[in-house]
């Protein structure tokens, strides 16, 4: 059996907690949501700048299929998470999870097919604008979350029926 | 462990020495924004690990918050390294893993590092005082072997260390958890961080 050495550190968090001017936990929740609202329009921004980069290493990607684009387009996806939300747009992070899960399944894999990737960043952009898409976001959704099943979760997801065209068509 | 409630619990972090690591410049401020509401002064980031290691190197921190997701293959190993060859008192700074994508694979690999608590994106002001209170209030010990470096894993009558074999038969995490490959919830992540005794 391995040695195993226990020890006692303080606990230095909670000494700076500790030794600090008294502030009501609920306040300072307040103040912390109140600076997020501020950041609404750079988020928003953000978002617009991530899904032209999303669009353009997709487009390099159908091309080469070279498993480190894929790579860059799964840290691409994360920064959707957070972002998204405070644009305004949480159904596209929602959308984004769903592509990180296809992307890191396609990953593990070694699959390459771009039609699941394809049909997730249409839907991104369409999402960006929830007002315009009225009560289509949550059928769009649903739509991604079985290519989400086929893709992230299916080890035959490579199989000619597992194709995305007839779960989910994006013009 | 137990919700503060922030109506009648006390936060301040205006003396915390605070690290953020982060990849994703965005992130990078909804996190400093968050903790700006919470007073805090003194807040260090860094978008790479090897700007995080300098600084590791160079002066003290009490809570270190990264994002491994946005640091590529470094991220995790990074935590690792402060455990394993930072020196005291960093060494055993409260770390936060704070994450976009919580898939099985990523959370075990937070988990066997060496972090505190990992932190499901998107965040919220309220998530991130619980999960600072919850490391404020730890009493945990700090376990050294061979194959782990970091918090003691077992909560009350919980697992064992990383590695090391259970003697009991109700020694184990929830293992499912572990090979689950749909999205992990928080409490999903938290039933793998904070492994407890099951009933057989």
């Amino acid at each position: 059996m391995s040695a195993i050495k226990y020890s006692k550190p303080p606990n230095r968090l909670d000494a700076a907690l500790s030794s600090a001017r008294p502030l009501l936990a609920q306040r300072a929740i307040e103040r912390a949501t109140q600076n997020l609202a501020h950041l609404g329009d750079e988020c928003a921004a953000y978002v617009d700048q991530l899904i032209g980069s999303l669009r353009e290493l997709f487009d390099l990607y159908v091309v080469d299929r070279r498993a480190d684009a894929l790579a860059d387009m799964y840290q691409l996806s994360l920064r959707f998470i957070g972002a998204a939300s405070l644009a305004g747009c949480a159904d596209l992070e929602v959308a984004a999870k769903s592509l990180c899960d296809v992307i890191d399944g396609m990953l593990e894999r070694g699959e390459t097919e771009p039609e699941p990737i394809r049909v997730h960043i249409e839907a991104m952009r369409m999402l960006r604008h929830p007002a315009a898409l009225g009560g289509a976001g949550t059928e769009l959704l649903a739509g991604l979350q079985r290519v989400r099943v086929r893709f992230a979760m299916s080890s035959d997801a490579t199989s000619p029926d597992a194709k995305t065209s007839d779960t989910l068509v994006i013009d | 462990m137990q919700s503060a409630d922030p109506s009648r619990t006390l936060f301040n972090l205006e003396n915390a020495q605070i690290l953020i690591v982060d990849g994703d410049p965005m992130s990078m401020s909804i996190m400093s924004q968050i903790l700006a509401g919470f007073e805090a002064r003194h807040v260090t980031r860094c978008d790479a690990v090897e700007e995080a290691e300098l600084k590791i190197r160079d002066q003290s921190f009490d809570l270190v918050i990264l994002d491994p997701g946005t640091l590529g293959p470094g991220g995790y190993k990074f935590i690792h390294w402060l455990r394993r060859k930072s020196t005291a008192p960093n060494k055993f700074a409260s770390v936060l893993i704070a994450t976009g994508h919580c898939q099985s694979s990523r959370v075990s690999e937070a988990r066997d590092s060496g972090a505190n608590f990992v932190l499901a994106k998107p965040l919220t002001p309220t998530a991130v005082f619980d999960r600072i209170m919850w490391m404020a209030r730890e009493r945990r010990p700090y376990v050294e072997c061979k194959v782990y470096s970091g918090p003691d894993r077992r909560f009350r009558e919980g697992g064992l260390p990383l590695g090391e074999p259970g003697r009991r038969e109700e020694d184990k995490i929830d293992e499912s958890l572990l090979t689950s490959e749909r999205e992990l919830s928080q409490s999903d992540i938290d039933a793998i961080m904070t492994p407890t005794r099951r009933a057989q």
